[in-house]
């Protein structure tokens, strides 16, 4: 009895240890959410990825959340960890929204931005995820830039946290503008020629 | 003597010459200064006019635009993803119970469910998943920067103030909204309302399961439409949710 007791204990211990091994290679979308959180995104960027991946959880398996959390973090420690450390914070979950914005802003150069947005791409690109970041259209958008991620031909643009919700979303037409003032400064050079040569006759 | 009378018949041509193309110089001056000028005017004009044609621009949309303020019920075809996409639904723990439920995750730019807030007379306002342009066109949008509806946490709306949203700001505390969506429908109370500014994300922020709340916010600008720096909005906690019996489609 003492005998099949020490078996059961010595078969349970390896069941766990296997289910260890296993949750430890086997991520899953919540824990690549909590990665993006540790990583030191802010608050609705760390939302948006919750709400992309638990609606498309079933997409991605287990080695790709891993690879997205590797990623993650491996962006966090190039970029976030020097910024926050220079702040004087260690810990990057405890960095306040405030902080993270002037890392993103203020810190990182234009070439840092490139380069974290290709390696998101990129990211996307190995799991057939098509990503497009380019420069905001509307300076409303309060991360500055439009960012989509269209998964087995389903487009899910991303949305600015606080959206233009008056009426008039569109910018100004630069284009008319532009082009009644060129008319303005042409008609004004053309009066002047015109005055001139008949003062000269 | 001949000198003299060629030197003044040469002169005479010359001075003749001359007030010819002072003459055409002055026609041409006559004629197109007016036009510069009008020129000149029509482009201060059209300049002077921007600011206050942005300001009514809306007004005149809401006037002889009705595609704006109609489509109520419309279930049109997404411009986001092909029709034949798969059915999302998955079996959700609800977080506040801790009971099992099925959850119905929409697509980018559907059709998501109603909004009723009879106090002020939004009744079955369509909510669409997403706050682009067009979705806002069409119905309140549900924000992809807060958890879907049904799940504890921040669900966020957003709406036109001069369309879906243009009654919220009647919206008092203890009013009564409720959101009906194909897998749940949730009941919630209004705590406060508040004005903030368009960077400022404290109410639209995620609160990651520690507070259970709806938040609805429009534009704030003074009594004039358009796009403004302040945003109006209203803060709801859950009074009850009801989970509903989904049947999945073989």
């Amino acid at each position: 009895m003492k005998l099949f007791k020490k078996i059961t204990a010595a078969a349970a211990s390896v069941v766990i240890a296997g289910s260890m091994a296993i949750s430890a290679s086997a991520a899953t979308w919540q824990e690549a959410v909590q990665a993006a959180k540790d990583a030191g995104c802010q608050d609705h960027n760390v939302q948006q990825l919750s709400t992309f991946l638990e609606a498309n959880s079933t997409y991605f398996t287990a080695a790709q959340y891993d690879k997205m959390i590797a990623k993650l973090k491996e962006i966090s420690d190039k970029f976030v960890k020097p910024a926050a450390n220079d702040m004087g914070v260690t810990d990057l979950s405890t960095l306040t929204e405030a902080q993270k914005v002037e890392i993103g802003k203020k810190v990182w150069s234009d070439e840092n931005r490139q380069e974290i947005i290709d390696a998101l791409v990129n990211l996307g690109k190995e799991f057939n995820v098509t990503v497009t970041v380019t420069k905001a259209a509307s300076n409303a958008n309060y991360a500055g830039y439009d960012v989509s991620a269209t998964i087995n031909g389903a487009e899910n643009p991303v949305n600015p946290p606080i959206e233009q919700t008056g009426t008039e979303s569109e910018p100004v037409n630069t284009v008319a503008v532009v082009g009644a003032s060129a008319a303005i400064l042409l008609a004004g050079a053309g009066i002047v020629v015109v005055a001139k040569k008949n003062k000269e006759n | 003597m001949s000198d003299r009378a060629s030197a003044k018949s040469g002169h005479k041509s010359r001075h003749r010459k001359h007030s010819e193309s002072n003459k055409v110089l002055r026609t041409i001056t006559f004629v197109l200064t007016p036009f510069l000028v009008f020129i000149v005017v029509c482009g201060v004009f059209v300049l002077g006019l921007f600011k206050p044609y942005s300001m009514a621009k809306p007004y005149l949309e809401t006037v002889f635009n009705p595609d704006t303020v109609k489509n109520k019920d419309d279930y049109q075809v997404s411009i986001y993803h092909p029709d034949n996409m798969p059915l999302r639904v998955k079996e959700i723990e609800d977080e506040s119970t801790n009971e099992k439920h099925t959850i119905i995750y929409p697509y980018y730019g559907d059709y998501y469910g109603t909004l009723t807030i009879s106090s002020v007379g939004i009744k079955d306002t369509p909510i669409y998943c997403g706050t682009s342009n067009d979705l806002l066109a069409k119905g309140i949008g549900w924000s992809n920067s807060s958890v879907y509806i049904g799940r504890v946490g921040n669900v966020v709306l957003a709406g036109h103030r001069n369309t879906y949203f243009a009654m919220l700001f009647q919206c008092k505390q203890g009013d009564i909204v409720t959101v009906d969506t194909d897998y749940c429908t949730i009941t919630y109370i209004v705590r406060e309302t508040a004005i903030f500014n368009k960077n400022d994300l404290k109410y639209v922020n995620p609160t990651f399961g520690k507070e259970d709340k709806l938040t609805m916010y429009t534009c704030w600008g003074r009594n004039r439409l358009g796009a403004t720096d302040q945003r109006f909005a209203v803060i709801c906690d859950v009074v009850e949710r009801k989970w509903k019996d989904v049947k999945i489609p073989e």
